[in-house]
């Protein structure tokens, strides 16, 4: 147990990109890090699933490569006064962290849920389109 | 690329990786490790484990504990207790509709002088009058400054952690209304007996004994 190395995977996603971040366990350490753009051209595709397969292969490498052997995730999605489920991209980059080879500890959704925040954007009537 | 790996990996070497070590009372256990430059950098960091993974009990993994970095000797980063919390998404599988949820805060000094916020939480079986509630919400209340005043901060986190103090609580509210459980929430520690100094300097030697 002492020479194994864990970390935090931070994945933070959104509906228009998800970013993966492998912490140390204070989560003040940045051992790798990775976004949508890292990964492909187009910015439609930042947030889809594939791409977050791909990215959870690179930074998990890059994590094998500093000694991490397995990680604790926090899954986390805009919150606040926007939406409040995680993007397409969370199952996969999880999933394809396991499948890379790293260990997955705890799985924990770290959202912001205001206790009562600001008003959401759209105003009254709601998005008309 | 090759060239920028080959940077990386010696930028790495001047990093020292330190053990974190969970405070005295939870049983100065290996909790993880940490990166950093020098040992000062370590200082004030926060680890946060659950209580299944220090006490090997799957029924405890709800609760978070959070440790802060407060002394670092050779590669051993030592540290103290920060306060507690249940996973959100455990206190969310409690909330049912026709319940009530009472929450309550109490502000606590330890016979050692610690400050501690102690946040419980009481879930009914049915949804009780705003009376039952308001009676509810005081009794939790008295009864965690009253026990909490008469213990030091090791009693406490010991009773809070274990469920004694939701025990408490839960015989004496259920009088006013059925309870289907009560939960400590959250704990918090807001202040310390004169500012750091004084705990943290004996802390060292016990730690060497050990």
């Amino acid at each position: 147990m002492t020479e194994e190395k864990w970390g935090i995977a931070h994945i933070f996603a959104s509906f228009n990109n998800t970013i993966i971040t492998i912490t140390d366990l204070t989560g003040a350490e940045t051992l790798a890090k990775i976004s949508g753009g890292m990964v492909v051209k187009a910015a439609r595709d930042e947030s889809s699933p594939y791409t977050a397969m791909q990215m959870a292969m690179k930074v998990a490498d890059a994590a094998k490569d500093k000694g991490i052997v397995g990680v604790h995730v926090r899954v986390r999605a805009p919150g606040g006064n926007k939406q409040r489920s995680p993007g397409p991209g969370a199952q996969a980059a999880i999933r394809a962290l396991a499948r890379a080879g790293l260990r997955i500890g705890r799985i924990e959704d770290v959202t912001p849920i205001p206790h009562d925040g600001t008003k959401p954007k759209g105003g009254k009537r709601g998005r008309r389109v | 690329m090759a060239r920028r790996s080959q940077r990386k990996a010696e930028s790495r070497k001047t990093k020292q990786w330190f053990k974190v070590i969970s405070p005295e009372m939870f049983g100065l256990a290996h909790v993880g490790e940490t990166v950093a430059y020098d040992p000062e950098r370590v200082v004030g960091r926060v680890v946060e484990t659950t209580l299944g993974d220090l006490t090997k009990n799957f029924s405890k993994q709800n609760t978070k504990l959070k440790f802060k970095i407060d002394k670092v000797a050779g590669d051993s980063a030592y540290t103290k207790f920060m306060g507690h919390e249940m996973t959100s998404d455990y206190v969310r599988s409690l909330v049912k509709r026709r319940t009530s949820r009472i929450d309550a805060i109490a502000d606590v000094i330890t016979t050692d002088g610690f400050q501690v916020r102690v946040k419980p939480s009481c879930f009914t079986v049915k949804r009780a009058r705003a009376n039952q509630v308001k009676s509810i919400r005081e009794i939790s209340k008295r009864i965690v400054i009253e026990k909490g005043n008469g213990l030091d901060l090791n009693h406490l986190i010991q009773d809070v952690v274990l469920g004694k103090l939701s025990m408490d609580i839960y015989k004496e509210s259920k009088m006013v209304y059925p309870l289907r459980r009560v939960e400590v929430r959250k704990t918090e520690i807001m202040g310390e007996p004169g500012i750091i100094s004084p705990p943290s300097v004996p802390a060292p030697e016990t730690i060497d004994t050990s």
